[in-house]
């Protein structure tokens, strides 16, 4: 077993004052957070389990030592562009040692754990010091950061063409062809900003309801699938969907009104990026294993494999020009229906030839018993 | 008199025509390209005087790729490159500073911001209103 580090120093500090009563030390060990509890000389009484396993330091390495010791062993532990700058408690005179919260963030070197420090203490008898592994949260901060931007992007764009043209036909002299185009821009572009606005909603709803089973009912996933191509027309495009229903008894347990939503997202993108070339089939087949597929597939532009990669990231499109209203958001919400059914979305696509996507469901007698396969 | 040449670079159609009416009374000669790589392509055959560069466009190259090859070149660093983009992160106005860009502006701007700043790098007077227009502004502020 390790000693505490510090030398000569640390070994002097090394005097075991106590481990407080049974139900301190229950409450200490069952503390989510890494807790590490110090007498009133600053000494290290007792640290939890789950202080360990944060940091890799045992409870025998460090029970006895003194708080400089545990700063110093945190410090080298600690990674060079985060590193931990040691507990306020130690610093006599810190402006930060009444606050509770010191605002000190480190990371573990090896592990890359991202650590919170907070802290109490009752001045003159004990201390106590809390880590909290915030690195979900620090990676949930950045992922947030990032689809702001591009949100913001998807949100100016469309505004800017918005504001420009309506002052445009304010300000100046434009003749009937151009004014109509303008206001053909500014129609579409509005309409695209609403469409942008309406999925975000949506896939946050959605997205809020992660982990919690939609209200669902049974339903025959054929009867779901028919109504959604029945009701379905693309725009400026006389082709019409072919529907297959070869499993007639598929029961599911789901939101209909979802899966109608889900199904004619896929025509959409199906229709739209097959510009009137070949069939858009929708396939609804017994996958095997008590789950049922609906495969949408069409003979459009298809996509590489770096792009199908990407397919259902927010915002990500396949048209490179902007030419195909979309928002970028509907393959997302897809999958969020589809992952909210306890399902998955896989996609197939070859360039030029056509895509494939499929939505694969659990049937309703055996609700996920198993990986989708 | 030679007219001077616009080149103006955004994926997005409806947005590349705004543009282009907005500068069309300063009787620029006006070319489009839709993504960064076109943007590369027309200035080997076509020497703009000012680039209207998106940031955010489809393809390998992003606007700025597009800056900093231009910046990088003796033959077209003088070419005067406004960037236009809706992103107004600290990283990207820093890049777009790196890359060399001459002037930036975040989406949505006011177009007639956007003609000041390419009329005073192309030191044609200004405003330049149109013989049509109903009501020309009092002030520049008005017509801001």
């Amino acid at each position: 077993m390790r000693k505490a580090e510090g030398g000569a120093g640390a070994a002097a500090e090394k005097r075991p004052s106590g481990r407080g009563s049974r139900d301190d030390a229950m409450i200490v060990d069952h503390c989510p957070l890494g807790v590490v509890l110090l007498d009133a000389a600053r000494r290290v009484i007792r640290v939890n389990h789950r202080f360990a396993e944060l940091t890799g330091i045992a409870a025998g390495d460090i029970e006895g030592a003194g708080l400089e010791a545990l700063n110093r062993r945190l410090a080298s532990l600690s990674a060079a562009e985060a590193p931990y700058t040691g507990c306020p408690l130690s610093r006599a005179g810190c402006s930060r040692a009444s606050s509770g919260d010191c605002g000190c963030e480190f990371v573990i070197g090896e592990t890359r754990r991202r650590l919170r420090l907070t802290f109490g203490e009752i001045p003159g008898t004990a201390g106590v010091l809390f880590f909290e592994d915030i690195s979900r949260a620090a990676a949930l901060d950045r992922l947030k950061s990032e689809f702001l931007v591009t949100a913001a992007h998807e949100l100016r764009t469309p505004m800017t063409t918005i504001h420009g043209v309506a002052e445009m036909l304010l300000t100046a002299d434009i003749d009937e062809a151009e004014g109509n185009q303008l206001l053909r821009a500014l129609y579409r572009q509005s309409r695209h900003l609403t469409g942008v606005l309406d999925d975000l909603l949506d896939l946050a709803r959605l997205e809020s309801r992660r982990g919690t089973p939609l209200p669902g009912r049974r339903l025959n996933l054929g009867e779901t699938v028919l109504r959604a191509c029945a009701g379905f027309a693309a725009e400026r495009d006389a082709r019409r969907p072919a529907a297959r229903v070869e499993s007639s008894g598929a029961v599911i347990s789901g939101d209909d009104e979802r899966l109608v939503k889900a199904i004619r997202q896929l025509l959409s993108n199906a229709f739209q990026y097959s510009f009137g070339r070949g069939e858009v089939t929708v396939t609804l087949a017994d996958a095997g294993g008590g789950w049922y597929e609906v495969a949408v597939a069409d003979q459009g532009i298809g996509m590489n494999e770096a792009e199908r990669e990407l397919a259902c990231e927010r915002f990500w499109r396949a048209d490179k020009n902007g030419a195909i209203p979309g928002t970028g958001l509907g393959l997302s919400l897809v999958r969020e229906i589809a992952a909210l059914h306890g399902g998955r979305l896989t996609i197939d696509s070859e360039p030029g030839l056509g895509t494939t996507v499929r939505m694969r469901l659990p049937a309703a007698s055996a609700p996920g018993t198993g990986a989708a396969p | 008199m030679n007219r001077e040449r616009l080149l103006i670079v955004d994926d997005h159609e409806d947005l590349r025509r705004l543009l282009r009416l907005t500068v069309r009374f300063a009787n620029y000669q006006v070319v489009e390209a839709e993504d960064a790589a076109g943007a590369l392509d027309t200035v080997k055959v076509w020497r703009p005087d000012v680039i209207l560069l998106d940031v955010m466009m489809p393809g390998e190259l992003s606007g700025l790729d597009a800056c900093r090859t231009l910046k990088a070149d003796p033959g077209t660093a003088g070419i005067f490159v406004i960037l236009v983009t809706a992103r107004d992160d600290f990283e990207t106005i820093i890049a777009a500073r790196e890359a060399g860009a001459d002037a930036y502006m975040v989406k949505p701007f006011k177009p007639a911001r956007l003609v000041e700043l390419i009329a005073r790098r192309m030191r044609v007077s200004y405003p330049i209103l149109p013989d049509r227009q109903r009501r020309p502004p009092a002030t520049m502020e008005e017509w801001r």
